[in-house]
């Protein structure tokens, strides 16, 4: 929220150029803005090319060596490629009234599932090779960067200390920016953050200038830049991640516009700004590009290159900094040599290197400024007339007279300053809420609704944070038989074509949550068994699930792919079809309210326990693919739901996306087995865990009765 | 008049130092021009370096997120109950007047 308040108050207060500029929604203003984004992009590129081929020097990258220190740096960021939409589509996000909203949460989960192909085409929609973080894991590799595993790999991106450096050293921006990603990522669904997370998607797939600079540059220096190119053509405007995300937040402020009215659209329109705002205030890179112009020598002979431009790797001088520093820069040349005798060290140079004149950049100058408000007691903080230094230039200090008395006021000015920063962070404070407003909701009150629910749901399950998942598994009594996992795919399931159709949906719609949770951790995601998770996911989303090659990276193709508005059918829209099915027949739907209240409470503390499971993936992955290949085959694939549902490309979504599921976990499986750095009792353990899963989920379907 | 050989050795030799050192001399400005990655640490203030020691913490504990289970805001066992509760209420409600689960009005 610290972050949210900053970025939008400085956004607020400097409006021109900035998506706070469009006071209110409107498609064609903000397609206008966009468009002009990207076109300024392109033209500094074009610009950049030109002074290029006229001679002038690399822009991002002056050195190979370099340019690898910056690969390195900027791991952090790249590891949570995609990340900021992990939740969008979490088991909360059929709901509008959390944010406000009069209707279900039909709109919310349509643009949740246009948002998510984004983050499913960074992960690579089920293909490692092309999954983000593992690209930019095999280039660290490749160039040997970074913390080294026992094998001399590279670490991965959840393991400590992946980037090689001490706890306290790399780019602080690029750190800020991997932890807000993920921050929004984890509260992307709709009990939280939702038009903020689609909004700040909508700014991180435009096309940025850096990145098409960091892409030539790296592939002049024999860097591999396919990470960097993969960028560039798929954030594409036209119908790429760009154009995804753009259509995501349209669509959802038009049909909040339709659902709620005009003053609830220009609300979440708000929200939708901040969340931009948040990302573009987060630099991601640790550096940027400089740009270089030509200049003439003085006696006009000869033409050179000089920059033009500065890239800041920490933050930006404020006001006040920058007159300090160009003092110091001023000063320095008479000050040369008059500290020899000082002994006094600041971050381990002495004044007299801290001030060389032929050394002291405007760069190194701020950050000696920096070093020097840090050291005490030359500097306290807010407390001009009680710091050293200040003391020192005044009447009766050994500097007395080398600073005039503007100048001695400038420095009084800058420690005064400091005791601000405190001041700076309360005048933010509230920004982003102030900024966004209030919407007066119509809604039911979710507060008092979520507190009685509770209460009851307390009632049937007991609440323990310490639940053992391991003893929660053998506690189901199932005693694996299989000799091979493969055999559960063909396993005959017994006959429950009488069982009531209308009960097993609340399993149905907890059966899509069971994976949700893998994708929340990006780095470890970008494994096989991601990627197999990944596949189911696709497929009960109602993507395809099985990319052939020619279909990686549909873009706006793959959210249309099943109906014109972009509404995919996967198996929670199936599961609302069977429902009316039932209903409109005369059918009774029993009260979802008695799975908490019922007597036995047998299928209460299943649901319960399932999700719980799926708080631990990856951990608990064998067990809940085994619950996937159970729910496939004997609650997705009964016939039963199949003769509920009337449309006949209905029935066949359905049964796509159950050979779908089973045939992605059949390649695991199998994958698994032909892994010869797979270890026996490992393996065992995990054939049993799926086993139990598997079973578990069939004999779910049976207690239903 | 021929020129002294020696002195023009002389002469090239230190147009040769001069042009090599006006070379390293533009090409330290080259290089002065970008931050020093390798110092962005050093350069920055005390309460970004501490604010990198925590987000190092953090981003692990993210990325490892199911192994600290009640940290990170994630919600309970009965939490997370009432929410499938809750988006499958709610959707129907909202969906299908008739389902019986809004017949007494309190969800």
């Amino acid at each position: 929220m610290e972050l949210f308040d900053k970025t939008v108050s400085e956004a607020t207060s400097n409006l021109k150029g900035t998506i706070v500029d469009l006071p209110t929604y409107d498609r064609t203003r903000l397609r206008d803005f966009l468009s002009g984004a990207h076109k300024s992009s392109a033209s500094r590129y074009e610009a950049y090319i030109k002074r290029r081929k006229a001679g002038g020097p690399r822009e991002m990258f002056p050195t190979r060596e370099y340019a690898k220190e910056w690969v390195k740096l900027a791991a952090v960021v790249k590891y949570v490629d995609g990340g900021w939409l992990g939740g969008v589509l979490d088991v909360a996000s059929a709901r509008s009234q959390s944010l406000g909203g009069k209707g279900d949460g039909r709109l919310e989960r349509m643009v949740g599932k246009m948002a998510w192909q984004v983050i499913s085409e960074e992960f690579g929609d089920g293909d490692i090779e092309k999954n983000h973080v593992y690209v930019y894991e095999k280039l660290l590799d490749g160039l040997s960067l970074g913390g080294k595993k026992e094998d001399g790999h590279t670490r991965p991106g959840y393991m400590r200390n992946f980037d090689g450096l001490a706890d306290d050293q790399g780019v602080p921006r690029c750190w800020t920016a991997a932890i807000a990603q993920q921050c929004i990522g984890l509260l992307a669904s709709t009990r939280d953050f939702f038009p903020e997370a689609i909004g700040f998607n909508m700014a991180y797939e435009s096309l940025p200038y850096h990145l098409l600079v960091t892409t030539r540059e790296l592939r002049e220096l024999k860097i591999n830049d396919y990470y960097f190119a993969l960028h560039v053509s798929i954030d594409n405007a036209d119908s790429g991640h760009a154009a995804l995300a753009r259509l995501a937040v349209e669509r959802y402020l038009e049909g909040v516009r339709d659902r709620d009215g005009e003053a609830a659209m220009q609300y979440m329109w708000k929200r939708v700004q901040a969340g931009y705002t948040l990302a573009e205030g987060l630099p991601t890179t640790p550096s940027g590009p400089v740009d270089f112009e030509q200049v003439r020598s003085e006696d006009d002979t000869t033409v050179r290159w000089k920059a033009a431009t500065k890239s800041a790797v920490v933050a930006p001088s404020t006001p006040i900094e920058g007159k300090v520093a160009a003092l110091m820069i001023r000063k320095s040349e008479a000050a040369a040599k008059m500290h020899c005798p000082s002994r006094l060290t600041i971050k381990g140079q002495t004044i007299e290197q801290w001030l060389e004149p032929s050394t002291l950049t405007p760069e190194k100058s701020l950050a000696f400024i920096r070093a020097l408000s840090e050291k005490k007691p030359w500097i306290k903080p807010g407390d001009a007339a009680g710091s050293k230094l200040i003391k020192e230039l005044e009447w009766g200090g050994r500097m007395f007279g080398a600073f005039s008395r503007q100048e001695t006021e400038v420095m009084r000015l800058w420690v005064k300053s400091m005791g601000g920063r405190t001041e700076k962070t309360a005048k933010t404070e509230g920004a982003y809420r102030e900024f966004v407003g209030i919407l007066e909701s119509v809604a039911v009150d979710d507060e008092k609704t979520a507190s009685e629910l509770e209460r009851r749901v307390e009632n049937v399950v007991p609440s323990n944070p310490a639940i053992d998942h391991v003893k929660t598994v053998e506690a189901w009594n199932i005693e694996p038989t299989a000799s091979t996992p493969e055999e559960l795919f063909t396993r005959p399931i017994s006959d429950v074509s009488q069982l009531p159709t209308s009960r097993l949906l609340p399993l149905w719609f907890l059966s899509t949550s069971l994976l949700e949770q893998f994708p929340l951790s990006p780095t470890k995601f970008a494994t096989p068994l991601g990627m197999t998770v990944l596949r189911l996911l696709r497929s009960q989303l109602g993507f395809g699930a099985l990319h052939r090659e020619e279909d990686i990276c549909a873009g706006i193709d793959d959210v249309k792919s099943e109906h014109e508005e972009g509404d995919m059918i996967g198996l929670w829209e199936l599961g609302e079809k069977v429902y009316l099915s039932t209903s409109e027949d005369g059918q009774s739907f029993d009260d979802i309210r008695d799975l908490v209240n019922t007597p036995k409470g047998q299928l209460s503390e299943l649901h319960a326990e399932l999700l719980e499971l799926r708080t631990r993936p990856y951990a608990n992955a064998a067990v809940l693919l085994g619950l996937t290949l159970g729910f496939a085959r004997a609650l997705h694939g009964r016939e039963s739901f199949l003769s509920c549902l009337k449309d006949e490309r209905d029935q066949e979504t359905l049964r796509r996306i159950v050979a779908e599921q089973e045939e992605a976990l059949l390649d695991y499986v199998r994958r698994r087995r032909s892994e010869i750095r797979q270890i026996e009792h490992e393996q065992k353990e995990w054939e049993q865990g799926f086993e139990r899963g598997y079973e578990r989920a069939v004999r779910a379907i049976g207690e239903v009765n | 008049m021929r020129a002294n050989p020696a002195a023009k050795d002389v002469i090239e030799s230190n147009q040769a130092a001069a042009s090599e050192q006006r070379q390293k001399a533009e090409e330290k400005e080259y290089l002065g021009v970008f931050p020093d990655l390798t110092k962005s640490a050093e350069r920055a203030t005390q309460e970004e370096r501490d604010q990198i020691v925590k987000d190092k913490e953090l981003y692990y504990k993210l990325q490892n997120l199911e192994d600290h289970p009640g940290e990170w805001g994630l919600p309970d066992r009965s939490e997370l109950f009432a929410l499938l509760m809750f988006a499958i209420c709610f959707y129907f409600d909202r969906q299908y007047p008739r389902c019986p689960s809004s017949t007494d009005g309190t969800i």
